[in-house]
């Protein structure tokens, strides 16, 4: 065997370079030849060996590059996206801060029942006008009349005389027990005294009423007085669901508000 | 030549300084392409070095030729390794008993050994041998460059890389049939 030839035909064999009509004489050759296939396994294992140890080589440079660059800080995030992030950080805090003035500022403070009824407590002043003019449009007599005892009643609630009018009121109930305009006023006279057991009592007569018009405000103002009396939170509450769900209620805001700060 | 060219031609000869060149210049492509896939950023340096390595492999087929941008080249290695990957871990392991848990038989645990006192014997051997002798062998063998490739990266004649590759290799041969691993 020569060497030099049989080096350069074992590569041209072993990395595929020879046609078809060369390998097939080539393998022929090996069969008769053990040394010329002894010569084909050495070179095989030698260049496989060779090519595997540059591989690893690379691989260890690649690695090497690698633990370089990590020691830069080359893999940390990049510069523009830590602003990025910092800048929906920041946003994220003025929003939650943004929350958090919303909560403590805007959002109903939970209160005590006592001071929730002076916040939400005002005596009816919308509706008393209007029962007052009716009661003068009439025309009746100058005489004290039953109207004119209730107009004039009321025209010492409408004023703040919440002592005087109780005073009228029970004087006129006591003539018309069972006039309901006199009883709710006299209610809210009463809650307005501090007296809230006889108005409460009053309210939720007044409250079950049918046919009553300002039923709904009895609702209200007995809700309103429960909140002053022992026990009776729990009841409260359920009036107050009940016309915070009220859409032509006109103090279903309220209603709701209170809800949330109770 | 182009820039994309040098850098190939310093894969070739294995340079560091290309792979550097690489990672400045696509690591971040690939970190988005991997975590846009659904992985991490840890999972995406390993893609990275996979992919380079790859690429490596890559130039060294028979007839290679960069048609297209390395970028391009790279970021499909990247992709098609990432989703190897997944597929891979959705595979589920081996039951005990499955043929692939038989240990090894002694001949096949012997040539195993003998395998990796070769490459360390090799890798030893390439380490002495001097820097143009180790560059020949790396075009000629691993590379699988032409002659007269070698010539003109290196700058010599065909007949001196001829001459010098045939010396290098015979110096390895010597070295292994002395060890008797072979």
């Amino acid at each position: 065997m020569s060497n030099d030839v049989n080096i350069e035909q074992i590569h041209q064999y072993l990395f595929g370079e020879m046609e078809v009509t060369e390998r097939e004489a080539f393998e022929a050759a090996m069969e008769k030849d053990e040394a010329l296939q002894e010569a084909v396994r050495f070179e095989q294992q030698l260049l496989g060996a060779i090519e595997q140890s540059f591989e690893e080589q690379d691989r260890k440079n690649i690695e090497q590059v690698d633990r370089q660059l990590q020691g830069q800080g080359f893999f940390e995030v990049p510069r523009s996206m830590r602003r990025l992030a910092l800048r929906v950080a920041a946003a994220a805090a003025v929003i939650a801060l943004g929350i958090g003035i919303w909560w403590f500022a805007l959002k109903p403070q939970a209160i005590g029942p006592a001071l929730a009824f002076g916040q939400y407590f005002h005596p009816e002043s919308a509706e008393v006008n209007g029962i007052i003019e009716s009661l003068i449009s009439v025309g009746f007599t100058p005489e004290m009349n039953r109207s004119d005892s209730l107009r004039e009643a009321l025209l010492r609630y409408r004023e703040g005389g919440y002592q005087q009018a109780a005073d009228a009121l029970g004087a006129f109930l006591q003539d018309h027990p069972q006039n309901d305009t006199a009883r709710f006023y006299l209610a809210l006279a009463e809650m307005s005294l501090s007296q809230y057991e006889s108005a409460a009592a009053r309210l939720a007569d007044l409250a079950q009423a049918d046919g009553f018009e300002q039923q709904k405000q009895a609702r209200w103002y007995l809700a309103l007085c429960y909140l002053r009396l022992e026990g009776t939170l729990g009841p409260a509450r359920r009036l107050l669901e009940e016309l915070a769900e009220d859409s032509r209620f006109d103090k279903q805001l309220e209603a709701r508000e209170l809800l949330e700060k109770l | 030549m182009s820039t994309e060219q040098e850098w190939l031609a310093e894969l070739r000869a294995g340079k560091k300084s290309a792979y550097e060149a690489l990672y400045h210049r696509h690591f971040r492509m690939v970190e988005s392409l991997v975590v846009r896939l659904g992985g991490g950023r840890e999972q995406a340096r390993d893609i990275f070095q996979e992919a380079l390595l790859v690429l490596v492999q890559s130039i060294r087929k028979p007839g290679f030729q960069l048609t297209g941008k390395l970028s391009t080249l790279l970021y499909a290695i990247a992709r098609n390794l990432w989703l190897k990957r997944k597929a891979a871990d959705k595979i589920p392991i081996q039951e005990a008993g499955s043929l692939s848990n038989f240990p090894a038989g002694e001949d096949g645990e012997k040539a195993a050994l003998e395998k990796d006192a070769l490459l360390q014997l090799v890798t030893e051997s390439l380490a002495q041998l001097e820097d143009d002798c180790r560059a020949v062998l790396r075009y000629g063998i691993y590379q699988n460059l032409s002659h007269a490739e070698i010539a003109r990266l290196m700058g010599y004649t065909e007949a001196y890389v001829k001459v010098k590759k045939f010396r290098c290799l015979e110096y390895l041969r010597k070295i292994v049939r002395n060890s008797n691993l072979l």
